[in-house]
């Protein structure tokens, strides 16, 4: 308490004794500076079932100091220091109260030699873990963050633009105990040249992930995962014949990843080559023709290394996985009237596997009808079919298809969209995946000032070969506005197959089977919500009610999780005061059945000051 | 306790090492020297609440440093002025969906606005003008409404509002109100026509048509009454023409072209104690003043952000002493001169 006395004093009479100062600052001949920033002082309280009882005086605030050195093109800085920051400050409604800094320094912006740095770091900020379909779980933790980025912008020689990243985090599940640790480095160069009008593009990039997952779904031991890689590629452009563009490129690409799960070791590493070539010509106006083809000289490596870069553990011990791959595809476009075109597509990808080769070819067309009217709204559709065979024969017909309307109908605003596509191949020749999607919308005004919109979404989409191997959500939501009034509702539902991750839950990369997964969770939920708001004058109130709940299996185990959040907040402004109380209830349980929830209760009252200082 | 020390000595210091870089002070352009002994001075500019509100005084300081300084409204895009017998300046805003009320006499200033009414919103106000009870008349551009205020700012009614809510006119902007005869007129921009109305506002004649011959419209705009003959600003015409209130074409002044003396972008229309006409052109920045006979007298203005320059301007409006206040809608404010003509001394203050 005496410590957060002390630098809130500070932190006033700083900005106190700064009033005189005009609107800017200047230090010497060539510095400036703005600052600007908001202080909050107030009583707030705590207290639940499995907190600490306690009350006291809080203090917080956040700044934002910005300038330059000589010219902002030659050193300019932003710095944002906060503190305390929590509910007790009206503008950020975490749970916890977070302290931090950010800040960014350019330098040489606008010259051949630019260059910046900046830093971050935050303590006891609140996050989410994700869960597909909701908000997630409500996180508290701190990490930092570092990036570097400087480049080489000479005219007429090949420009040069190196970074570097790293960032470490950690963070715990409020009402699950152990903390989750990631860290990730990343350096790229990036090089443009034109040359001959050749448009090259070369990149090199070194990546390395580590992250620390505890036990946090039940049966779950400790996790321990790494990954690393380095990417080296280059690719070239250039115009070709009939208004046309030739693009190729090579890439080669090395990684190596590392799982422990208890007794569960997995391991993967190895390296690809893709070789890829295309043309796309336009030999009439209403005509476009391309074909494009694709050499992988390790396709299950391309997959694997997919999958790491999304945050997930490494695939089951499959060393003496290796096939290569080649796929080729035209594509042609021609535009019959205004309103429509067809399309037709044709491809064959063969897989060269130890034990033999695999080889589909894909034949397919589709009509798209576009139609647009200022008085009668907008409606086009596009819908095709596909034919596909191998060796052994016809493998079957897809069907993709898309609709979107919309349309204004006496004050109703209408609109609709349906997206549906079956067998489409993945990476793997012999892996299709099948999807829909729709969504419908309505808005209306009644009278002046009163509107009423809604709308529903659905997605689905999994591997068709693996019956059960998908992901679905469901959702609706719903507002009415009167004039400064407002109130809100939304529900969602999300079911399927997810991986774990340093930020939560997610849903399994498109093409990946589950046969090759070390790791998977069967997850459902649910999530509702609903709240209001009004401003009247200098008043402004706002309450909101959500909760979300579900489970997650991990094996045979099955965890649940349930969160509840009650916000209300009222706020009065008088000039650049605002007068603030608060209250917050949350609970949260996560982990098996029966696990002990986490009830925090919250209130303030108080204010805060926003200065702009110079 | 060391923070605290540390704030102590770095701000003095700083402030103490601060530049006192003054913005170089544009000065006011020359006073124009006519023929006759006439002048045309440059007298102020105003652009914010700031200008006309009290010196804060020892209390109120006190109040600035604790509580932040007061929102002050500003000019966002103004469009038109009228000034009242009061010598209130009365203008219309679109771009903050008002209307400023400045009164430098008293030291008040008033804002008005109606956007979030249930009913007779008023969302774009373009025109204004005012009778001679200091009543004040608004053109809405787009619900097709005109919105009367008393002296006070306060609202009275809405003319050309039907039954459903919707506005009768299609575009009104220009207004003039003719106190003596109980009329007011309105040019309805889309259907090129000029409305008299009464002061309950119903139709009594509509006056022109659409056309570029004598008497005919093309997106009439500002609408200035003198006597029983109007002057329309006829845009797409780029002329002003003058007719009777009875719709009787007298005379037109300026025409299409990029020279002195022609009307590109016709803005503004107002008329002095002479009988000269001001017309604003928006896309030179200029003021050209005109005789009857539309031949040039002179000319003010120019592109640009210093005192005397304009851009974008818009409406005109000239007092009985002769103040002429030009609408500098892309500077934000408002930009005061004074002409002296043969007759006249000088006039009393805003």
């Amino acid at each position: 308490m005496r410590l957060q006395f002390n630098i809130a004093f500070g932190l006033a009479t700083l900005l106190l004794l700064a009033f005189p100062v005009a609107a800017q600052l200047d230090v010497g001949d060539n510095t400036n500076f703005n600052l600007s920033g908001n202080l909050s002082f107030g009583y707030n309280g705590s207290f639940g079932d499995t907190v600490n009882s306690g009350h006291g005086i809080a203090v917080g605030g956040q700044g934002q100091l910005t300038g330059s050195y000589y010219n902002p093109n030659f050193l300019s800085f932003r710095m944002q220091p906060y503190y305390n920051r929590s509910q007790s400050n009206s503008n950020f409604q975490s749970i916890s109260n977070s302290s931090g800094f950010l800040g960014q320094v350019d330098l040489f912006r606008g010259s051949s030699f630019p260059a910046a740095i900046s830093y971050g770091k935050s303590m006891e900020g609140s996050g989410q873990f994700g869960v597909p379909g909701l908000s997630g779980l409500t996180t508290h933790g701190g990490g930092q963050s570092f990036g570097l980025t400087w480049s080489e912008l000479l005219p007429d020689l090949p420009s040069l633009t190196a970074n570097y990243s790293s960032n470490t985090d950690h963070s715990e599940i409020f009402g699950n105990s152990g903390e989750t640790h990631s860290s990730s480095r990343v350096f790229s160069l990036q090089s443009l040249y034109t040359i001959d009008g050749f448009h090259l593009n070369g990149n090199y990039m070194h990546q390395l992930q580590q992250a620390n997952f505890p036990g946090i779904f039940a049966g779950q031991a400790t996790t321990d995962t790494s990954y690393s890689s380095n990417t080296l590629s280059l690719q070239a452009t250039h115009k070709f014949l009939l208004n046309g563009e030739w693009g190729g490129g090579i890439s080669h690409s090395s990684f190596g990843g590392d799982m422990r799960n208890g007794n569960l070791t997995s391991n993967n590493d190895g390296s690809n080559n893709l070789y890829n070539t295309g043309v796309t010509i336009n030999p009439v106006p209403k005509l476009s023709l391309s074909f494009t083809s694709n050499y992988y000289s390790n396709v299950f490596a391309t997959l694997q290394q997919q999958f790491l870069l999304a945050g997930g553990t490494p695939f089951r011990n499959t060393q003496d996985w290796s096939a290569s791959a080649l796929s080729l595809n035209g594509f042609a476009f021609y535009t019959l009237t205004s309103h429509i075109a067809v399309t037709g597509n044709w491809g064959r990808q063969t897989l060269f596997l130890p034990e033999g080769t695999r080889a589909v070819s894909r034949y397919g067309g589709s009509v798209n009808f576009n139609y647009a009217q200022n008085f009668l709204g907008s409606f086009n559709f596009s819908v095709g079919a596909v034919e596909m065979a191998n060796e052994a024969g016809n493998q079957g017909a897809g069907l993709t298809g898309t609709i979107n309307y919309s349309r204004k109908i006496n004050g109703w605003e209408l609109g609709a969209g349906f997206n549906y596509s079956q067998y489409v191949q993945t990476l793997f020749a012999t892996y299709t995946t099948s999807s829909y999607k729709y969504d419908a919308s309505v808005r209306r005004r009644f009278g002046d000032g009163l509107y009423w919109t809604g709308s529903f979404f659905a997605n689905h989409s999994g591997l068709t070969q693996f019956a059960g191997m998908s992901n679905r959500s469901e959702g609706f939501n719903t507002s009415l506005l009167v004039r400064r009034y407002s109130v809100n509702a939304t529900y969602t539902q999300a079911s399927g197959t997810s991986i774990l991750t340093p930020g939560g839950l997610v849903e399994v990369p498109t093409g990946v089977p589950s046969d090759l997964l070390s790791q998977e969770f069967q997850y459902r939920s649910r999530g509702f919500g609903f709240g209001g708001s009004a401003t009247m004058k200098r008043w402004l109130w706002t309450t909101n009610y959500s909760k979300s709940y579900g489970n997650a299996a991990g094996g045979s185990t099955l965890s649940a999780f349930d969160t509840r959040t009650v916000n209300a907040k009222l706020q009065y402004r008088v000039r650049k005061m605002y007068f603030n109380a608060g209250f917050t209830r949350f609970h949260q349980t996560f982990g098996a059945l029966g696990s002990q929830p986490i009830d925090y209760n919250t209130y303030f009252v108080g204010f805060s000051r926003w200065f702009n200082v110079f | 306790m060391l923070l605290v020390m540390a704030c102590f000595l770095c701000v003095p210091s700083l402030q103490a090492s601060k530049k006192n870089k003054q913005q170089p002070v544009l000065a006011a352009p020359p006073d124009l020297l006519l023929e006759g002994g006439r002048k045309l001075t440059y007298e102020r500019s105003f652009s914010s609440e700031k200008e006309v509100r009290k010196k804060p005084g020892f209390f109120g300081k006190i109040l600035n440093v604790v509580a932040g300084e007061p929102d002050m409204h500003g000019l966002v895009r103004p469009y038109s002025i009228a000034v009242d017998s009061r010598g209130r300046a009365i203008i219309t805003d679109p771009g903050a969906g008002g209307v400023h009320i400045f009164d430098f006499e008293q030291k008040k200033y008033k804002f008005i606005e109606r956007y979030e009414k249930g009913r007779d919103a008023m969302l774009v106000p373009q025109c204004v003008a005012v009778d001679a009870q200091d009543n004040f008349y608004v053109t809405d551009s787009k619900v097709g409404k005109i919105f009367v205020f008393n002296a006070d700012g306060k609202y009275q009614r809405a003319l050309g509002s039907l039954k459903g809510g919707e506005g009768f006119f299609k575009r009104p902007t220009g207004i003039a109100v003719d106190s003596a005869a109980q009329r007011i007129f309105v040019s309805d921009t889309l259907r090129n026509k000029i409305y008299m109305l009464d002061m309950q506002g119903s139709v009594l004649r509509t006056i022109g048509k659409s056309g570029q011959d004598d008497g005919e419209f093309d997106y009439p705009t500002e609408l200035k009454l003198e006597g029983n003959e109007l002057a329309v600003v006829d845009a797409l015409n780029f002329r002003v023409q003058l007719v009777s209130d009875d719709g009787t074409f007298k005379t037109s002044i300026g025409k299409i072209g990029d020279s002195s003396g022609t009307t590109f972008r016709p803005k503004g229309v107002a008329i002095d104690s002479e009988h000269h006409y001001y017309v604003v052109d928006g896309l030179w920045g200029v003021v050209q003043v005109f005789d009857r006979e539309g031949r040039l007298l002179y000319y003010f203005g120019g592109r640009g952000t210093a005192p005397g320059d304009f851009q974008l301007p818009a409406g005109v409006f000239i007092d009985r002493n002769d103040r002429i206040f030009v609408v500098d809608s892309f500077n934000r404010r408002i930009q005061v001169f004074h002409y002296f003509g043969q007759k006249q001394g000088t006039g009393s203050g805003l």
